[in-house]
């Protein structure tokens, strides 16, 4: 894109320090190196033009993970072509009470003592089966450790609503698990 | 508790977010219940087998690839890397006095330039261009416009974007990634606006499966 040397000076203080934990979490994201390579840097390419907005950002991390984030789910429809449910779509409240009290991990049981190699396969299998979106939310939260403060500034949801989306990613997952369960 | 009131409590048991009592009345029926204990074992052991998900640092020189990328400097990734027609930047820019010169870099307009592109099923090269400006100038407006056969490849569905930057007295330069969607010819427009002053610079678009 098209700056100053000293306006590319900018951009590169401002993101440098934050780049291996876009890597990190883009290689979670997608699964490999050269893929998690390819999201940072698309990443890094549209935000070059918008060095002025990242100068007004307090803090940097979640907005970077915000915009690599989105990056992912978009490239990743656009890519696959196909319409998902969204993590974002937690139904009606009738229906939501119905839908926590729901647990489809009836069929889990095999998993608490498969050897470890094996049961590791299935998880990495089912989760790559989630669409993207819960699939990063399940990383961030399961796998990264973040909070859910954190999580909602990514995913730009109310924090009061991630305990649900969570559970939902989690029912899909188990339903993955369940279905690899079977004979 | 039994094992239906169980249910509901295991997430929240797991993650460690019960109160102290619904904790003890979880535990203590998991005590006594073989199955609830085998189903909350199972939940804990793809929450563990999840977290030991192997995730690689990237390779040396990363930071250094991904910013010289980005400022179009540096050499493309290893997988974006295919030839392109010469072409596709020719010389065609009107040179000007008006804020400076807009000029090709070095070998811009004779060599095949270097392209870039997300997988084989895009086409994407790097347009350069280079803007030497008689002094340094803030707050000037850029506008850039593909034809219908071309995209910024960091704005997918996009044909025309604008933005403020400032320039430095001397060189300042421009690398767009230009993705072409199907065969075709066109012209990316550039504007470069600064207060009621404004030049217009053109370069070809052509595919990149196209010449050579």
């Amino acid at each position: 894109m098209f700056f100053s040397r000293s306006q590319a000076r900018t951009f590169d203080q401002l993101v440098k320090p934050h780049l291996r934990g876009l890597y990190r979490f883009a290689h979670r994201l997608t699964g490999n190196p050269a893929d998690a390579e390819d999201l940072v840097q698309d990443v890094m390419l549209k935000l070059y033009p918008r060095t002025r907005d990242l100068e007004t950002v307090q803090d940097l991390r979640p907005w970077l993970n915000r915009v690599l984030y989105r990056q992912f789910v978009d490239r990743d429809r656009k890519g696959k072509r196909r319409q998902e449910q969204s993590v974002t779509d937690t139904g009606d409240i009738e229906n939501h009470q119905a839908f926590l009290d729901r647990y489809p991990g009836e069929g889990l049981g095999p998993l608490a003592d498969m050897e470890r190699g094996r049961a590791g396969r299935m998880v990495q299998e089912a989760l790559a089966e989630l669409p993207p979106d819960q699939r990063a939310l399940l990383i961030m939260y399961d796998v990264e450790g973040w909070e859910q403060q954190a999580i909602a500034e990514v995913l730009e949801v109310a924090p009061g609503t991630i305990k649900s989306r969570l559970h939902r990613c989690r029912q899909k997952l188990r339903e993955q698990l369940a279905r690899r369960m079977e004979p | 508790m039994d094992c239906e009131q169980l249910i509901p409590h295991i997430e929240d048991y797991c993650d460690g977010r019960l109160d102290e009592a619904d904790r003890r009345a979880v535990a203590a029926h998991l005590a006594e219940c073989s199955d609830c204990a085998r189903k909350v074992k199972a939940e804990q052991r793809w929450r563990e087998l999840l977290r030991e998900s192997p995730v690689s640092e990237p390779g040396s020189g990363f930071e250094t690839r991904i910013l010289e990328a980005v400022h179009g400097g540096g050499d493309a990734r290893r997988r974006w890397s295919t030839p392109v027609a010469g072409a596709a930047m020719a010389a065609c820019l009107v040179v000007g006095l008006f804020l400076g010169t807009w000029f090709i870099p070095r070998g811009g307009d004779s060599g095949p330039e270097t392209v870039v592109g997300p997988v084989s099923e895009n086409n994407v090269q790097t347009m350069r261009l280079a803007f030497d400006s008689g002094e340094a100038l803030e707050n000037v407006n850029l506008t850039i416009e593909l034809p219908p056969h071309a995209e910024l490849a960091s704005f997918p569905g996009e044909r025309r974007i604008s933005w403020e930057v400032d320039l430095d007295k001397g060189e300042n330069l421009l690398a767009l990634p230009v993705r072409t969607l199907f065969p075709g010819e066109g012209e990316l427009v550039a504007r470069i606006r600064h207060g009621d002053r404004e030049r217009v610079f053109r370069a070809p678009v052509t595919s990149g499966g196209e010449g050579g």
